[in-house]
């Protein structure tokens, strides 16, 4: 897939949750589409849908209605084997919690989703060390997640999100839970792999963060809004991250209110 | 391959990361494993496996039936040479009868249980000797050589195993009989002997009555059948062999119901009586590893709630349902056969426990034990346990989104929610059949055991002998010994009184001695050679006898010394056979013959009916002879003592001893052990039933306390709320207590209708029970009600005890 071509295109996507006699509507005629090399990030209020896009476009969750294609293919298609495959190979998650799993060592956690493709134990072995060094956390390879910081899991979240090389990178609120220098470094370890090629999909609630991007789509109340294309802001960005950064203006983009 | 062995790894290292979750795990599977194939391994051994003889559904006994009365029977020599030769359809019939003989040679004299059989009884059941051989067809000849063949149990016991046993000549009462051979251990049915004999040596069997007599109908037959023979075309041929020998021999059957003869499966007639008591027992674990499996499902459920955000961290780096599911059956595999070899060994353990048990009511109990079947079923069972508790929690589909923001407090689902109280429901139900079944087991053997038996056990020893019959060969001579022992046994100051029986209330040794088999004949009415009585039994006691057993005395007298072999003949009779032959009249001084007139005997006394062969079923009619009338070589000295703890048999033997040093004792046990005995089946199917029950209690207040300390620990956030809003500790302990106690009474309902049922199936084999029994059902219920209180009280309390603030910051 060349630079430019859609690896994500959502069209008309709502999500309602059904309740006792209240009907939720999270997410409304969502347009999006997301290409190769992209740095994409969510913005807006709690409770405005973000992640529950999130979550849709990372296959963990599907829609009420519209239409979603991943690389080309219509995701309501799928069986749920096809889609645990598509989840392993396309894409890689980043969560505020980590998510590590606690009993599993730095190593383990990493290797897990190469052992679901079924790749074999002398193939990985490369593999994981590879990721752990780009994100320095080699050294930290016998640890348990319980013996690191905030910072150094969320590193590991990342070597284990990039380990099976996905076509998307999704990350739903990755330095929530980290104070500003190690949110700060792992910022940067996302803008350094988006630099390599590795298309990104970010959720924040935070403005600074968010202005890594190269295109910030704005969710509120379930509806999308895009801001104007700030890949210059992304490209000078490579270093501390400072309160300074310019808002960028939020244009009403391919939102349809229903 | 490479994936379960990640799994394994994964699981293990999870296990040793929470040793305390696995251990509880562990062990209740491993009770209910081992529970189940602890009582396998009975059902197998006794049930299960065909009886260790080659050929063995081939394996049947020949027997005849009185048509009129269904009276089963045994055979005469003459007769069972003729069933030999007529018929077709064997391809080998042996002979067998059991004698007791005095041996000589070994330190003391030995009372020996033998055998008596032709030189085909093994080559029929396929046994080979382990050392020397077996008996040939021409030793089988009147004249040939005495010869015996020792079981392994009498050779290892008595001859310490002894390599060179082979042509040693022993003394079989008064004659010298060489060991041909020694046993391999195997089953011995009817009786369980300590030496087989071939029949020329068995002075009885060669005796010229024996050869000629066909009312002499001392012998049991057993024979294998051809391959292509089928029952019915057997019996078809035995009836008409049975007809024609009516027909050819009428004076041997005048005043003879009519016989039939028939064959039945050795491996029938062995298992028979045990089944339906294996088969509840069977069925009772079963229940006992279902309520295992259903708590570990409940405690895996709640694991499984606790590591949801890890499942979806799974599922969102691509592991399918598939992966996950194998997961966790891995581990659920894992700690099931963990648990299983556990059970296993406790099943080991207590291997001894159940063989020494069950030879209180099979001969076959030497069979059980854990082998290749019994492994078998304990790896099935296994497997069974961990796909069930591994299945369940690998069905539910969490919400991802949601399990990855909150992971494991956010996991409470009401799906989950729905199936662990289905899972505590179904164990209260379980439990409470469980409990009701115990209950009426114990409260049947109870009735049994205060049954009115007609006699008092209390204190009364007893020791039986057989009177070596080639030195004390006539009747005279036994009474002569019989009453120097009587008046040697009074002389011991303990001994409050003594009596001889010919047998004695359950004694299993001689409890089918002294059947009526021809009809009386009355001194006040017509004879009907016909009127045979069903179930009546001719029963030779001393002086003393019924005063020691403590019988009751109705009408009449008891039998005195003067009732000696110069006096008239008398009897004493039981009440029901007095009502049946005098309803509503004095049975005394009334006047019985067994010999059509010839001979007769006067009623002297009616006693209390004593129950002889079971407590549960009703006495039969019982005539009581005069031993000194009618001296029989075997009985049993039954003495009531002042004091317990004495020893008895020891002063027995001194005495025995004075009066013949080659005299040897039989049996010797107190007539409390006789009756506990003869319900010991019962005795084991109400112990392990309460066993099991205790269990299965046990189990249900772990998961029910499980399910409520894991119920308070997701709602701490909603009692929070509760407490911030002004409910007291009171409110709060009445809605965890009324959370568990309506889960509780759905179970009891539920269990209520399941014990209902099992009660039906239970009572139709247990003595006087009734399937509906209040007291056992309230007092089931009521266990069940506190026990769920006291469980749910503590996590109830532990909620009351939450700092509201805490609680809601917490989540």
């Amino acid at each position: 897939m060349t630079k430019n071509q859609p690896i994500i295109e959502i069209k008309n996507l709502s999500k309602v949750f059904p309740g006792e006699g209240v009907t939720t509507s999270a997410l409304e005629q969502v347009n999006l589409s997301i290409n190769q090399g992209d740095y994409l990030s969510i913005q807006g209020p709690s409770g405005g849908g973000k992640s529950t896009l999130l979550s849709i476009i990372g296959l963990l969750d599907k829609p009420s209605s519209g239409d979603y294609t991943i690389s080309g293919v219509e995701v309501s298609q799928l069986s749920q084997a096809q889609i645990a495959k598509v989840r392993n190979k396309e894409i890689g998650f980043i969560f505020q919690d980590f998510n590590l799993i606690g009993d599993m060592t730095v190593w383990q956690n990493v290797e897990l989703p190469l052992i679901y493709r079924g790749v074999k134990k002398a193939e990985r072995h490369p593999l994981v060390q590879q990721v752990l060094e780009k994100v320095n956390m080699l050294e930290h390879a016998r640890h348990l997640p319980t013996q690191l910081s905030g910072g150094q899991q969320q590193r590991v979240a990342v070597a284990r999100a990039i380990v099976g090389s996905p076509s998307l990178l999704l990350a739903d609120e990755p330095t929530g839970n980290l104070d500003s220098k190690n949110g700060d470094s792992v910022m940067q370890l996302l803008a350094e792999l988006n630099r390599d090629g590795v298309t990104i999909c970010m959720v924040t609630h935070d403005s600074r963060y968010a202005n890594f991007a190269k295109r910030v789509v704005q969710l509120v109340d379930g509806q999308l809004a895009e801001s104007s294309d700030q890949s210059h802001l992304a490209s000078v960005t490579s270093g501390t991250v400072s309160e300074s950064v310019t808002p960028h203006s939020v244009v009403i983009a391919t939102a349809e209110v229903s | 391959m490479e994936n379960i062995e990640l799994d394994i790894r994964y699981a293990l290292g999870r296990f040793r990361a929470q040793p305390i979750s696995t251990l509880v795990i562990v062990l209740m599977l491993a009770l209910g494993i081992g529970a189940t194939s602890a009582i396998f391994s009975v059902v197998n051994g006794l049930l299960l496996q065909a009886t260790p003889f080659d050929d063995s559904d081939r394996l049947v006994i020949l027997e005849q039936i009185e048509k009129n009365t269904g009276r089963r029977l045994g055979l005469s020599v003459p007769e069972l040479f003729d069933y030999r030769e007529q018929s077709s359809n064997f391809e080998s019939i042996a002979e067998y009868h059991n004698m007791t003989f005095t041996m000589y040679g070994q330190d003391d004299p030995l009372r020996v249980r033998t055998g008596v059989v032709s030189a085909n009884f093994f080559d029929i059941l396929g046994i080979q000797p382990i050392l020397g051989r077996l008996f040939n067809t021409d030793e089988d000849a009147i004249g040939a050589e005495p010869l015996v063949i020792l079981t392994y149990e009498f050779w290892q016991k008595e001859f310490a195993g002894r390599k060179d046993i082979t042509n040693l000549s022993v003394e079989m009462n008064n004659r010298a009989h060489k060991v041909i051979g020694v046993l391999p251990h195997f089953p011995q049915f009817p009786d369980v002997n300590d030496v087989y004999m071939a029949v020329p040596s068995c002075p009885w069997r060669s005796s010229e009555g024996a050869l000629t007599n066909r009312g002499m109908r001392m012998m049991r037959s057993f024979a294998k059948l051809k391959s292509e023979a089928t029952f019915t075309q057997v019996n078809q041929e035995l009836s008409s062999i049975s007809d024609r020998l009516y027909q050819a021999y009428p004076d041997a059957y005048t005043n003879q119901s009519p016989l039939d003869a028939q064959v039945l499966s050795l491996n029938e007639e062995l298992v028979k009586e045990n089944r339906p008591y294996l088969l509840t027992l069977l069925a009772t674990t079963l229940l006992l590893f279902l309520i295992a499996c259903a708590n570990v499902t409940n405690l895996t459920l709640s694991q499984h709630a606790k590591r949801q955000r890890e499942f979806a961290v799974r599922a969102s780096l691509g592991a399918s349902r598939w992966r996950l599911a194998q997961l966790l059956l891995t581990e659920s595999i894992l700690l099931a056969l963990v648990g299983g070899l556990l059970g296993l060994t406790a099943a080991y353990l207590g291997l001894d426990f159940l063989k020494s048990f069950a030879s209180h009511f099979t001969s076959l109990a030497s069979e059980i034990s854990l082998d290749t079947n019994v492994m078998l079923f304990a790896l099935v069972v296994s497997i069974l346990a961990g796909i069930i508790s591994g299945l369940m929690p690998s069905l539910s589909q969490p919400n991802l989104t949601s399990a990855l923001k909150e992971g494991g407090k956010a996991s409470f689902s009401t799906r989950n929610g729905v199936v662990r109280n289905s899972l505590l429901v179904f164990q209260f139900a379980l439990s409470l059949t469980l409990l009701v079944g115990a209950g009426l087991s114990l409260k049947s053997l109870n009735k049994l055991q205060n049954v009115d038996g007609g006699f008092n056990s209390e204190k009364v020893e007893i020791v039986q002998m057989d009177l070596n019959w080639s030195v004390y060969e006539n009747p005279r001579q036994r009474w002569q010994f019989s009453q120097k022992l009587l008046s040697e046994v009074k002389q011991l100051p303990y001994v409050e009184s003594v009596g001889l029986g010919m047998t004695y209330p359950m004694d299993t040794v001689a409890v089918n001695f002294g059947n009526l088999r021809q009809a009386l004949r009355l001194d006040d009415r017509d004879y009907n050679p016909d009127d045979v009585l069903e179930n009546a039994v001719t029963r030779r006691v001393s002086h003393g006898y019924f005063e020691t057993i403590g019988a009751r005395l109705l009408q009449g007298r008891f039998i005195r010394v003067e009732d000696d072999e110069a006096a008239r003949r008398v009897a004493v009779i039981n009440r029901s056979l007095a009502e049946h032959l005098w309803p509503n009249k004095s049975a005394i001084n009334h006047r019985i013959s067994f010999d059509n007139g010839e001979n007769w005997v006067t009623i002297i006394g009616v006693v209390g009916d004593i129950k002889e062969r079971l407590l549960s079923s009703p006495a039969d009619f019982q005539i009581y002879f005069s031993m000194a009338q009618f001296p029989v070589g075997h009985f049993g000295i039954l003495a009531k003592t002042k004091q317990a703890g004495v020893d008895f048999t020891a002063d027995i033997r001194d005495i025995v001893a004075q009066l013949d040093s080659r005299q040897p004792l039989s049996k010797s046990e107190s007539l409390q052990q006789a009756v506990d005995n003869s319900i010991s089946l019962q005795q084991f199917v109400t112990q392990l039933l309460g066993i099991f029950s205790g269990l299965a209690l046990l189990i249900t207040i772990s998961g029910i306390s499980g399910v409520m300390g894991y119920l308070v620990n997701i709602r701490s956030r909603e009692v929070g709320i509760r407490m911030a809003i002004g409910a007291d500790k009171s409110s709060v302990i009445k809605l965890i207590l009324t959370y568990g106690l309506k889960l509780t009474l759905l179970g009891l309902l539920l269990g209520f209708i399941t014990a209902f049922c099992g009660g039906v199936h239970l009572t139709e084999y247990l003595f006087e029970s009734e399937a509906f029994d209040l007291g056992v059902y309230a007092t089931a219920l009521s266990i069940l009600l506190i026990v769920s209180i006291v469980a749910c009280f503590t996590p109830a309390y532990k909620a009351s005890s939450i700092e509201p603030m805490r609680a809601l910051k917490s989540n």
